[in-house]
């Protein structure tokens, strides 16, 4: 598998290349290894910059998950990235093949700081800009254009109740089950709904339905 | 204590990506497919993919909400109307010539509702798209150099610097108050030039005070910056 890291992609980005949301994958699975982290200590900006690229996706999905959202993700994420780069530069990580599990433990207890109230407890440093804001990418406003396009797609295409129930899901942010009951649906419905939602997404954006069948989404 | 694990087949049987990203796993089972989808590229696909296509719901969403909220409101108000009507057709007489009435008057409805309709979609693409160009040069406090514009705008920002023979690219990178990289636009600049503009959509920041710093970078990576600026976006809708 060819790796792209974030920064030679943006220069490719710069060069002309539109970004799109499938064929152009942000967060491509990475094999890390004992030079990516030896490059990471040594501040390589090119592993940096993947490295925030990568990390601050995955973890702003697991915080959404988690139920924290707003300035609060904004602050755990970028002190989980913060922790994490210093324990490296520190040369406290050992393992290359258990990073992704590391940095996702290394966000557990700092949410769990979080809970106890015990925020903020920061720790930070001058250091702190020299994690990149994968936002302020230049591509990153066509991406997102390109991800309002497919979801108003989808949602144009769904059925009227089912488009008023992932609004629901989406917006409000309300207790699945009240939703359920508003909707008369049950809660299987409402993952078929979202897998539904996402495989009309995925062929909008070219995915064959033999890739669809194979469990590829 | 017991590590629980989750195999591919798993994770796509039992749609784990959807019930993960609608918060519906407990802690153990949270646990095992994360673990699962950091080694698996295809699932690991499926939950960026999934987790920023729900990102992307919510300001379509958003956008889509006002329309369903008023279909809901005329919907009650049609409701009210017909049964008021109906009260009223209890007499057997007038029932034809209101059918009539009824027929003909919806058919116009229809016809305006469409004609409305194609003339607001005609008018949105022709709408020519606007740009706010802001001079700014040097340091100023909050609120002097504010700037309020609609979050749909481009905004251009101009800022004087002087390019340097030894310097050989050059970037503007807009930081927060906070001091983090907010936006950063590669320039192409020549020797002759005294400012640049630096055009952004302005709803990809938020809010607030920002720096705008022109920096330059020799061929020995050395980099320099040679103009800052400061302002203030606030937003009018």
């Amino acid at each position: 598998m060819v790796i792209v890291p974030v920064a030679i992609a943006n220069n490719k980005a710069r060069n002309g290349r539109e970004v799109y949301l499938s064929n152009k994958k942000p967060v491509d699975l990475y094999n890390f290894d004992s030079d990516y982290l030896v490059r990471l200590q040594a501040r390589d900006a090119e592993i940096q910059a993947h490295f925030a690229g990568y990390f601050s996706r995955l973890l702003t999905i697991r915080l959404r998950v988690l139920g924290i959202s707003g300035s609060a993700l904004d602050d755990i994420r970028q002190e989980t990235l913060f922790r994490v780069l210093r324990e490296v530069r520190a040369g406290n990580v050992k393992s290359p093949d258990r990073f992704g599990p590391y940095v996702y433990a290394v966000c557990n207890h700092v949410v769990s700081e979080w809970k106890r109230a015990q925020w903020p407890n920061w720790n930070g440093s001058d250091e702190m800009p020299d994690v990149l804001d994968p936002s302020a990418l230049p591509e990153e406003p066509v991406r997102l254009e390109e991800i309002r396009k497919t979801v108003h797609w989808v949602l144009d295409r769904v059925p009227r109740k089912d488009r008023r129930i992932l609004i629901a899901v989406f917006i409000d942010e309300r207790d699945k089950e009240e939703i359920c009951q508003e909707f008369n649906v049950s809660r299987e419905y409402l993952r078929v709904l979202l897998h539904r939602a996402l495989l009309n997404a995925r062929k909008k954006l070219g995915k064959g339905p033999d890739q669809l069948e194979k469990g590829i989404l | 204590m017991s590590i629980q694990l989750m195999n591919h087949e798993e994770a796509v049987n039992g749609l784990a990506t959807e019930r993960y990203l609608l918060g519906e796993m407990q802690e153990e089972e949270r646990s095992a497919f994360e673990q699962h989808y950091l080694d698996c590229a295809h699932c690991l696909e499926a939950v960026t993919f999934a987790g920023e296509f729900m990102d992307g719901a919510k300001p379509v969403a958003r956008e889509m909400q006002p329309a369903e909220t008023s279909d809901r409101a005329r919907g009650r108000e049609r409701r009210i109307f017909l049964s008021g009507l109906l009260a009223a057709v209890r007499s057997p007489a007038p029932a034809f010539a209101l059918v009539l009435l009824l027929f003909l008057g919806g058919l116009s409805t229809y016809q305006a509702t469409l004609i409305h309709n194609q003339k607001e979609m005609l008018a949105q693409a022709m709408a020519p798209a606007q740009e706010f160009r802001f001079a700014i040069t040097g340091q100023s406090r909050s609120g002097e150099r504010a700037i309020s514009l609609r979050r749909g705008a481009r905004l251009s920002l101009v800022v004087e610097f002087m390019p340097e023979q030894e310097l050989t690219t050059y970037r503007a990178d807009i930081l927060s108050a906070s001091n983090l990289l907010k936006y950063s636009v590669p320039l192409t600049v020549n020797s002759s030039d005294d400012s640049v503009a630096v055009s952004v959509p302005a709803g990809v920041l938020e809010p607030g005070n920002y720096s705008v710093v022109i920096r330059g970078q020799s061929p020995g990576g050395n980099q320099k910056d040679l103009a800052t600026s400061t302002f203030e976006l606030r937003f009018i809708d």
